[in-house]
């Protein structure tokens, strides 16, 4: 055991001897730092005492390598990350993934209806005047008479029909101040197409309610008398010759303001004759039937036509004597189009 | 590897990777390339590479870039490097320039296996790792380019003095 340990350090020592044939390991390791500090010296001890080892050993030494510090890496910028930025990596499967995606919602949100359906779905562009409705009354006025005329044209003929009595001539008093409140803050002038605002329309609809009250206080046998003389001045006089044929209606309008007060003066008045006399709801009912149609029919129309903008308005009465007298209004305005066929007239 | 530690590699690591293939192909833009290249894939697997081992990862994958320009290159290399073997002797008066001379003679394995372990410091294990060499071929590539080089250096002793 002694003799092999000997022997061991024996070999160690010839190892780290430096000769010809093995300074350049010895020389390489001790240049690589792979020696034991007691064999480091041991062969430093050796290359200072020889000459050759010595030259040897500088050329050796020559052969490490230092880095050039001038050497660096100018886009370190372009490499530096965020720190919250969201790492991204592609496989292939993503992209299939993606694709199956798309072509599964491209399908989900396909629209169900066939393109001729969608062509007929109803779209937001303002409808185009549509062509009249066709009715019976108004096929016969067009085939044979057909007429239009001015709304405030009715108004001097039913003046001239009616009596001296207080009724009527309110009645025709309330026409004109119902008017006249629409278009109370236009400029005056003769005769000018009227411009309703809601408002204004408003007003209008609260004074007829009020007239349309007193109006049913009138007394049954005047208003018989002003229906018979309406009705038969009506039926004496053509229709060709009461409404000009083929003129659209406009909304003409004296423009003669009339003061607050004396509407409610009028009113009142009219409340106390309607006081005054003794009806029974068959015959207030009866009256508010028959009394003035065509003003109601009026005032209604200027309430619609109220809403509407460059309103137009078309009547066309039918008072053949074959048939059931009627009035058909066609109302038009920008796009939009109304017709009302009204029976007022009983035989 | 977090976004923090990729970012503690590239300031850590970059210049060392851009010296040793600078070195080792003598192109700057090259080696540029190789550095951004080498970072781009560190980057995609920053999942899958640690911070202990990530050195030895970014050598290894700019040491395959590496080779990859260098075999695209051989041809032209090789002919430059016979027209100026005859007058290399002359050119530099500085020992380091005349070393690195010298080390851009070396074969590759030799040239990377010094360049790493004279640069960045790698054990042998670390360099058999990047060159995917075992540690045994990795001393031998070390001490014959060692050996050349002192070689080398011995003509221009001989030419000077």
């Amino acid at each position: 055991m002694a003799a092999s340990l000997e022997l061991t350090i024996g070999d160690r020592r010839n190892k780290m001897k430096l000769n010809k044939h093995n300074y350049e390991l010895v020389m390489f390791d001790l240049l690589e730092d792979n020696l034991s500090q007691s064999d480091e010296l041991r062969v430093m001890k050796q290359i200072e005492e020889d000459e050759f080892f010595f030259k040897e050993w500088k050329l050796f030494k020559s052969t490490i390598l230092v880095a050039d510090s001038d050497i660096v890496y100018s886009n370190k910028s372009a490499l530096l990350k965020k720190e919250n930025a969201i790492v991204l990596i592609y496989k292939p499967w993503m992209a299939v993934a993606a694709g199956v995606t798309l072509l599964a919602m491209v399908f989900v949100l396909w629209p169900s209806a066939a393109p001729s359906e969608l062509a007929d779905m109803p779209t937001n562009k303002p409808e185009e005047a549509t062509p009249l409705v066709s009715l019976p009354a108004i096929d016969d006025l067009t085939q044979n008479e057909e007429v239009t005329t001015l709304l405030t044209d009715n108004t001097p003929n039913m003046k001239e029909q009616e009596p001296n009595n207080v009724g009527a001539k309110s009645s025709d008093e309330s026409s004109k101040i119902r008017l006249e409140q629409v278009v109370h803050d236009a400029p005056a002038s003769a005769e000018q197409e009227a411009i309703i605002t809601p408002e204004s329309s408003k007003t209008l609809i609260a004074g007829r309610q009020e007239i349309d009250n007193a109006r049913k206080a009138v007394d049954e046998r005047q208003l018989d008398k002003h229906y018979n003389d309406e009705h038969k001045k009506e039926e004496e006089t053509p229709a060709s010759q009461q409404i000009a044929k083929g003129d659209d209606v406009k909304l003409n309008i004296e423009m003669t303001p009339i003061p607050e007060a004396k509407l409610l003066e009028e009113n009142s008045r009219n409340e106390a004759i309607a006081s005054t006399e003794n009806q029974t709801s068959k015959e207030k009912i009866s009256a508010f039937v028959t009394n003035s149609p065509l003003e109601r029919i009026t005032s209604i129309t200027l309430a619609v036509a109220a809403k509407a903008r460059h309103p137009k308005v078309r009547l066309k009465p039918n008072f053949k004597r074959d048939s059931r007298p009627s009035l058909d209004i066609e109302f038009e305005s920008d796009g939009y189009q109304a017709i009302a066929s009204l029976q007022p007239f009983k035989k | 590897m977090t976004t923090a530690e990729y970012n503690e590699c590239v300031k850590n690591y970059s210049d060392g990777i851009f010296r040793f293939i600078v070195k080792n192909i003598r192109d700057e833009f090259e080696a540029e390339n190789i550095v951004q290249n080498t970072f781009e894939k560190l980057w995609i697997r920053l999942d899958k590479v640690e911070m202990k081992t990530a050195k030895s990862y970014l050598f290894k994958i700019a040491y395959n870039n590496m080779i990859d320009v260098i075999r695209k290159n051989k041809k032209h290399t090789d002919i430059e490097s016979a027209r100026h073997v005859a007058s290399e002797l002359y050119e530099y008066d500085n020992l380091m320039e005349y070393v690195n001379k010298a080390v851009s003679q070396l074969p590759e394995k030799q040239r990377s296996a010094i360049t790493l372990r004279d640069f960045e410091g790698h054990d042998y294990r670390s360099i058999g790792e990047i060159t995917g060499m075992s540690e045994s071929q990795v001393k031998v590539n070390i001490f014959r380019a060692r050996k050349f080089i002192k070689e080398y250096v011995r003509k221009l002793e001989i030419m000077l003095f």
